[in-house]
């Protein structure tokens, strides 16, 4: 037998009992109902378990334990709702499953704190720990149900959309797109928030950047003259081979323009690779 | 999307989005707040009903909490905050100096903060906390039990007879 069939037949009642807390769900009477009776409508017929009148209260009662259970050593719980098991229900009822172990876990807590005033052992500490666990995986299915939406809808887990924007020091960098504080079709003022219209020029950034391109072209150039001059070698071996450098030989050169070394080249190179010795020195260089 | 983390009196469990004028109600869907009822030592009214309650949680959202979900109405809540409460933790498995009368290792902790909801029922309502740990039947088998030790400890008593020099014995030690 399924440990978790304990449990079920117990949260089954409890939903019944959620169901009818709520308003909107007014015509359902159940056959066992656990209510004060206030909150009951008499069908005539005795009711399963007695309880007492004497204490008026509307509701408050479930944050107690049914009262055959008061005094009562051992409770045996069921196992704790797994994730294979919530995957298979649906939103509603996992809505529905949600509330009721909140009210089992607020029923828990306050029999927690009620032992430890009275310095006596809880009765089915257990329990906590598997409401706790139950609500954690309820919490896990939700969200994987919710980021596969956002995913289909969107092509982001958290439905929010973003792009890859420059920084004014040029960098790029993925700008993930924040919320507006007064929504768009309320707006008096349209401000735009697109890099065009947030652009802003100041002539300490321009220098700066006019440095930096003059930099770059110096670069550039003394790099196309280092090609220049290896193609010039290779020319003078081979008089047949054109005047004009070749797009794709200058290609074979980009890595080594872009992140400063050739993916062919070795890390260490045997000439330098001796200078980092250990307990001896750099021979010295006549 | 990573899980949100409620570190209380810092980052809270839930975010709402911005609110504007006009905005619609706020909903939750999942709430994430666990109260406990407790008990006052003092004697209180019997309208009145005493929660501890995370510390995100506001007048408001207690309201709604329990019109919602217990069904209960409210006439008034009150929240006071219990804030950080610096106690020592002793840690009595680390070397203790030998030399002087040195106190066992601590370390310094705090409490996280709570408050507890101050509440009075609406409409004529009495709460009376209940006992659970003690069921009303047993206390009837409790009695039972002392009639019944009564009944035996009548049995035992000595009869007026003179009897054997055994039975005399016998009931010299009553204990037996």
């Amino acid at each position: 037998m399924h440990p978790s069939n304990l449990l079920l037949p117990i949260l089954a009642r409890k939903c019944l009992r959620s169901l009818m807390n709520s308003n909107a769900i007014a015509n359902i009477r159940p056959t066992a109902c656990l209510l004060a009776a206030s909150n009951c409508s008499w069908n005539g017929r005795q009711e399963q378990r007695c309880f007492h009148t004497s204490r008026r209260v509307h509701g408050l009662e479930e944050f107690f334990d049914n009262p055959e259970n008061f005094g009562k050593l051992k409770i045996r719980s069921g196992m704790a709702w797994s994730v294979d098991l919530l995957r298979r229900k649906s939103t509603e009822d996992l809505h529905k499953l949600w509330f009721v172990l909140l009210k089992e876990r607020n029923m828990l807590n306050t029999l927690e704190q009620y032992c430890i005033d009275e310095d006596e052992p809880m009765p089915g500490p257990d329990r906590l720990e598997k409401v706790a666990e139950s609500m954690s995986n309820l919490r896990d299915v939700i969200e994987e149900r919710e980021e596969a939406k956002n995913m289909l809808v969107h092509g982001t887990p958290d439905g929010i959309g973003g792009e890859w924007r420059k920084n004014p020091l040029g960098a790029t960098y993925f700008y993930k797109f924040k919320e507006h504080l007064i929504p768009e079709h309320l707006q008096e003022i349209k401000r735009g928030d697109k890099p065009a219209d947030l652009a802003y020029f100041s002539p300490k950034l321009e220098e700066w950047h006019l440095r930096l391109e003059e930099k770059r072209l110096k670069k550039r150039g003394g790099f196309h003259f280092l090609l220049a001059t290896k193609y010039g070698q290779i020319r003078a071996r081979n008089r047949h081979l054109p005047k004009k450098m070749p797009e794709w030989w200058k290609r074979k050169f980009r890595t080594k323009w872009l992140y400063g070394i050739h993916p062919q080249m070795r890390i260490f190179m045997k000439h330098h690779d001796k200078d980092y010795r250990i307990n001896s020195r750099r021979p010295h260089k006549y | 999307m990573s899980r949100r983390i409620r570190i209380p009196g810092k980052l809270p469990s839930v975010k709402f989005p911005l609110h504007y004028e006009g905005a619609p109600q706020r909903r939750l869907f999942i709430p994430e707040w666990y109260i406990t009822l407790a008990k006052p030592k003092e004697k209180m009214p019997k309208n009145y009903v005493r929660f501890h309650v995370p510390a995100d949680m506001t007048k408001y959202d207690m309201k709604e909490y329990l019109d919602k979900i217990y069904n209960t109405k409210v006439l008034n809540v009150r929240l006071s905050p219990v804030n950080y409460v610096r106690y020592k933790e002793p840690l009595p498995w680390r070397i203790k100096k030998m030399s002087e009368d040195a106190p066992t290792p601590y370390q310094w902790k705090f409490i996280e903060p709570w408050k507890i909801a101050h509440i009075f029922l609406a409409d004529e309502q009495e709460f009376e906390f209940p006992n659970p740990l003690k069921n009303e039947d047993d206390e009837e088998n409790e009695m039972k039990l002392t009639d019944m030790m009564e009944a035996q400890m009548k049995a035992m008593k000595p009869k007026k007879n003179g009897g054997d020099n055994k039975s005399k014995m016998l009931l010299e030690n009553s204990w037996f």
